[in-house]
């Protein structure tokens, strides 16, 4: 498979505390991975250090094949990034700001800084300062630099923090259309799950510098099991019945009947059992199994991520 | 290499910092004539013309505001860039830190060369201006009675004052890479302007206290063009130089390293 990023056994301490632990993981070409874990998960930490931007204790990181610790500037040519949060020189104008950048590639002409600027619609406000502008107009100015270089690869860090909803949506779908379109490679931390979700395709999910799963997000989703929730007024009856049943993996006793984890598509069965043993329901009902829920499994945290 | 210096002189013109010490430079140049105004000049009997001017403007400006225009731009382009995250933007890019560290230094001494350059214009100018230009070159430390002032012919005094500009760098610069060097030991720029400014006091003073050691210090550099146009002590001048050499080479050099193992989190 051709790997666009490979990074084995990334540790970091800050000050004697462990904040990334032996973190592996690889995206292919064509990815939009999501990197996803609460505040203070260590997802920036992780970026800077695949950046070179913070030193590892141990481990490698490769880059389109090469080692950004032995060979950096070939690992870091074709990358675009945004660490953080965008960054700028905010006393010169956008398009200053994109020379500055192109000025360290010798082949970025003059035309291609135009095109970056047209693509994330800053053209009309080129000239201006950047401190004039909106936190949705900077982190486009951001991508527009990430941009530049037509990178195979680009990392966001958090790229819709902070936006308005309509920032949001305007980034996310700019992601997916240069996903799409130009075929670039995308990393991207988040910590919410719908933008997991609505933008990638592969996922990890990080627990206090701990990569604790890694799939594809349509794995995830689609689960050979469902949850329902089986509405009885005779919960523990119920509950006798269905222990011996193989298809079955999982009860709970709440307050409304029973929670059900079974094999996928067995719901009718489990009814139809119920009732012809004379067991009242009242109805079934699927228990959403979203990426959300899984992830409150996985990281035994609470919903507010 | 070349465009990243282009880059930092760029950013050093379009911060306005460079007009604001223009402006200043041109308000100095006001204080010789300020003293003959005063009477200051004549009861200290010395004698000031368009040709001594910029001379004495530099012995002025090097200990003071030519420091603190080093101090301010590193503050600025090392700790204040660093605070900013603006710092990394490059080194996002196939520019490995030593080169930056190697441009932003480079791209200040062009840009002191041009605010040396402007100031030593601007004196002969006002200089003539306000004094006429004189027969020759005439140069008194403060407590120098006219018959033992340091005497040039006009061709020769000129280039004796050019010389001491464009040499002034030399001592700037070293001076500049123990503040660069601790512009990268903390993360704001006020504090750096703050410890910066009192070392230079500091050291001033102790080089008064304490004579041996004044030497030694990077403070007493300054001066080095006076070690070889006034003095004429070409002993005292390449001592000058080697300690000069030793802190600029030495604090480069720590530079690099610290830079090359901080972790930027900013
Ligand atoms: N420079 C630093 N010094 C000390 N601790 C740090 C530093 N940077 C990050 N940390 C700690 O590392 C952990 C991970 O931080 P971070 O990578 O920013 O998380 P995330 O981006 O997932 O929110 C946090 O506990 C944070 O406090
Ligand atoms: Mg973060």
């Amino acid at each position: 498979m051709n790997n666009v990023l490979e990074v084995a056994n990334l540790s970091k301490s800050f000050n004697g505390n462990r904040v990334v632990n032996d973190v592996s993981f690889q995206v292919e070409a064509g990815d939009v991975f999501g990197f996803l874990g609460p505040n203070g998960a260590g997802k920036t930490t992780i970026i800077r250090m695949i950046l070179n931007l913070i030193h590892s204790d141990s481990g490698t990181v490769r880059i389109n094949g090469y080692d950004t610790k032995k060979d950096f500037n070939k690992a870091i040519k074709s990358v675009g990034a945004i660490v953080e949060k965008p960054s700028f020189h905010d006393y010169l104008s956008a398009y200053d700001n994109l020379v500055q950048i192109a000025n360290l590639h010798p082949e970025i002409t003059n035309r291609r800084v135009k095109e970056v600027l047209e693509f994330v619609g800053l053209r009309d406000r080129a000239g201006d300062k950047v401190k004039t502008y909106s936190l949705g107009m900077k982190q486009r100015l951001g991508i527009a630099i990430a941009l530049i270089n037509k990178p195979t690869i680009v990392f966001l860090d958090e790229p819709t923090n902070g936006l308005d909803p309509q920032g949001v949506i305007e980034i996310r779908n700019l992601i997916i259309r240069l996903a799409q379109e130009q075929g670039i490679t995308f990393f991207i931390t988040t910590h919410i799950l719908h933008e997991v979700e609505q933008i990638c395709n592969k996922v990890a999910i990080l627990k206090k510098g701990k990569l604790i799963a890694q799939d594809y997000v349509t794995n995830l989703l689609n689960r050979e099991k469902e949850l329902i929730q089986v509405h009885t007024n005779q919960p523990n009856e119920a509950l006798n019945l269905l222990q011996k049943v193989k298809y079955i993996s999982k009860m709970e006793v709440l307050p409304f009947g029973l929670k059900v984890e079974l094999d996928k598509g067995l719901s009718v069965e489990l009814n139809k059992l119920l009732v012809s043993n004379g067991i009242g329901v009242n109805y079934i009902v699927p228990d959403n199994q979203t990426l959300e829920q899984f992830f409150i499994e996985l990281t035994g945290g609470s919903k507010n991520v | 290499m070349f465009n990243l210096i282009k880059n930092e002189v760029y950013k050093m013109f379009k911060t306005k910092k460079i007009l604001v010490f223009m402006l200043i430079i041109f308000v100095y140049n006001f204080l010789p004539s300020l003293e003959q105004a005063m009477g200051a000049i004549d009861e200290a009997e010395i004698i000031i013309n368009g040709q001594t001017t910029p001379f004495y403007m530099l012995n002025f400006m090097i200990s003071n505001i030519f420091p603190i225009f080093i101090i301010v731009s590193l503050a600025d382009m090392i700790t204040g860039e660093y605070a900013n995250g603006t710092l990394k933007l490059a080194l996002l890019h196939p520019v490995s830190r030593v080169k930056l560290l190697t441009a932003k230094m480079i791209a200040l001494t062009l840009v002191l060369f041009c605010i040396l350059i402007f100031s030593l214009v601007l004196s002969y100018a006002m200089g003539t201006l306000i004094f006429g230009w004189g027969d020759q070159f005439s140069y008194q430390e403060p407590d120098q009675v006219i018959k033992y002032a340091t005497v040039y012919p006009t061709i020769e005094g000129i280039y004796v004052t050019i010389s001491s500009y464009v040499l002034s760098i030399l001592p700037l610069m070293a001076f500049g890479m123990i503040i660069l060097f601790m512009a990268l030991l903390f993360n704001s720029s006020g504090v750096i302007a703050g410890i910066s400014i009192g070392l230079v006091i500091f050291l001033s003073i102790l080089g008064g206290v304490v004579e041996p050691i004044q030497p030694y210090l990077i403070v007493d550099g300054f001066s080095m063009f006076k070690d070889i146009f006034v003095l004429k002590d070409m002993t005292a001048f390449l001592n000058t130089i080697l300690v000069t050499a030793v802190y600029g080479i030495g604090f480069f050099l720590a530079s690099v390293y610290l830079f090359r193992k901080k972790d930027l989190t900013y």
